[in-house]
Formats: C-alpha cells, structure tokens, sequence
C-alpha cells in the first residue's frame, strides 16, 4: 500500500524566504510589464506620427535651385511672406490629385501677394515633371532637384509633402499625403489670427 | 565526477564564453572606401517608409535619396556619426537603427546588463543556499509514519 503523500508534502514546506524572493520577482516583473503596456498604450500610433516633423518650429532649410524653366529661385527671397514648399512626384497618383487644390491655392493668393508656392521635384526627371505641369496646369516655381538633398533637408518621406514656411522663415506645418487649398488657408487663418 | 574535473569544465566553459564574446566585438577595421562607409552608415538607419528594413537594404526613393545625401556628407569628410545626426536632424531619431545610449532608449541597452546581473546574483544565492542546507535526519514523527506505511502492508 503505497504512502499517504499528502502526509509527507505537508513536512516538506518551502522554506519562508524562498517564497518572498518569489513574490518580490513576481511583483519586479508584473511593475515592469505594466510599466511596458502603458509606455506603448500611450504612444501615438504610427499615422499620427507620419505628420509629425524635426523640422517644426526651425528655420527651413535652405530651398533654392534652378526652376524647370530656368530661374534660379529660394525660398528666402520670399521672407515676409508665407511660403508652401510642396514635394511631388509625376509618377504619384495623391500628387495629381492634390494638383488642383493647389493650383487653386497659387491662383488666390498670387493675386494677394501673401503668399507664395514653389514646388519641389522629388526622385522625378525634369521632363517628366515638365510633362506633369503641361498636362495638368499650374505655373509656380518648380526646383529641380535631381539628388533629392532638398527633400532630403526636410525629412521626406513619400511623396506628395508639404511644408508651410511663416513669413519670419519657420516651418509651422507638414502635411504628409495629398493638402487641400482649405488645410492651407485654414492653417494661415489660425496663424495670422493668433495673438502675436 | 571528481571536484576535479568539475572545476576544469567550468574553467574550459568559462574561456569559451570569454573567447566568443571577445572575438564577437572585434569587427574587421574601419571601412577603406566611401562606398563601404556609406554602406555602413547607411545599414545602421531604418528606412523611413517601410518598417524594420535598413537603408542599405531599401529601394524606395526615400531610402536611395537617404544614400546619396550619406555619400555626398561622407565625400565632404564628415565623421559617421555627424552624418547620423545630419539626417536625425530631419528624419527625427526613429530613423536610427542603433537605439541612443542615453535617455529612455538607452534602457534597451542598461536592462538586459541589469537583468544578467540580478540572475546571476540570484543563482550564486541559490547555489550557495543549497550547499549550505544541512541533511536533516530522520525525527521521531517521520519513523512513526514510515513504521505505519510499512505495517498498512
């Protein structure tokens, strides 16, 4: 007849101190998890932070090229005023949709002289960025940017980008994806009304 | 086993161990070219598009627009890691690869040193405890229960 082990368990108990390094550990780990979990759960999820940018609040880097048409153009000659710096791409189908909600944009406030647009070419030919602009209009400044060191500047990651530059020289915004005409107004709205 | 032999097995263990780790942090020189050190710079920052993968290793026109600004830094003389912080500056740190020694990244690299320790400790505890624990004999309580097992028989 084979040993009651319930007897025999019942004198083998675990020494006390053991068990208090094993809750102690317990409690180490179940901080440290939960400290993990709230890290990551507060975190912005990675959409959100896609329009984020180093680059706000900076000056912005130097912008200047030889435009598709020849001129020579940058960005500081148009200190005083607001200035949409916009990264396209001729192959990009948000890029041509984008087109006409900036066309709009450069047609308004080119009358006004409040602010300017200038494109920038991004990992696109020169005569394919001209073809665009045949086909689908528009005539502000394009910087041909051949090596890409201009988007490169300003942390580009895919294109369409824009970025909004204050008349003191700042980059107040960036959109990540295709802009509207009513995100740029609304965005200089907010900045021109805002107390100084 | 002889005690012996026990101690030179953890002496062979222990030089295995050591001679890993040691051959393991010793790379093979500084790059010679400028295309081996863009290659370098450019395998230790992530690709801003497209996860986990490097910028050595990415064709997006990020990543290719990313190793030419690498290469035109590294052609003007800069070190490696001014052309690291070059391109943070404008693509933030989530581009680094290697996370930063300092700040809360920095725990990537403290934790798993902390971690070691506290288990090592905790073995050494553990081990000595156990040589130490006397051979308990038999009470009186302990044959009385055996001599009532064997009489059940």
């Amino acid at each position: 007849m084979p040993v009651a082990r319930t007897d025999v368990e019942e004198t083998m108990e675990e020494p006390a101190g053991g068990r208090r390094v094993a809750l102690v550990a317990s409690g180490v780990i179940a901080v440290l998890a939960a400290l993990m979990v709230s890290v990551l759960a507060t975190r912005d999820p990675s959409t959100e932070r896609a329009t984020q940018s180093e680059l706000v609040g900076r000056l912005a880097p130097a912008t200047e090229g030889t435009t598709l048409d020849g001129d020579e153009v940058s960005v500081d000659d148009f200190r005083g005023r607001w200035v949409v710096v916009n990264f396209f791409a001729s192959w990009c189908i948000p890029c041509i949709e984008e087109h006409p909600e900036l066309a709009a944009f450069d047609a308004d406030h080119r009358a006004a002289g409040d602010a300017v647009l200038i494109g920038v070419t991004f990992d696109n030919r020169a005569d394919d960025a001209r073809e665009f602009f045949a086909d689908y209009g528009g005539d502000w400044p394009v910087i041909d940017d051949p090596e890409n060191s201009i988007g490169v500047a300003y942390g580009v990651a895919q294109v369409p980008e824009t970025f909004v530059v204050a008349p003191n020289g700042t980059v107040v915004q960036r959109f990540a994806g295709g802009v509207t005409r009513a995100d740029l107004d609304g965005l200089i709205a907010a900045y021109e009304e805002a107390p100084q | 086993m002889s005690a012996r032999f026990r101690r030179v097995s953890w002496v062979v263990i222990a030089s295995v161990v050591l001679i890993s780790l040691v051959r393991g942090s010793i790379d093979d020189g500084p790059p010679r070219t400028t295309e081996e050190q863009v290659q370098v710079i450019a395998s230790t920052m992530k690709c801003p598009i497209c996860g986990g993968q490097s910028v050595a290793d990415s064709d997006v026109a990020a990543s290719r627009a990313i190793r030419l600004e690498i290469a035109s830094l590294v052609e003007e003389g800069r070190s490696s890691s001014e052309v690291r912080s070059a391109i943070s500056d404008a693509y933030g740190e989530r581009v680094q690869l290697i996370p930063p020694s300092s700040g809360f990244a920095g725990l990537v690299w403290i934790l798993p040193v902390v971690a070691m320790i506290v288990a090592l400790g905790a073995l050494s505890a553990a081990f000595a405890r156990w040589r130490r624990a006397p051979v308990s004999a038999a009470t009186d309580e302990d044959r009385a229960l055996v001599e009532q097992a064997l009489d059940r028989r």
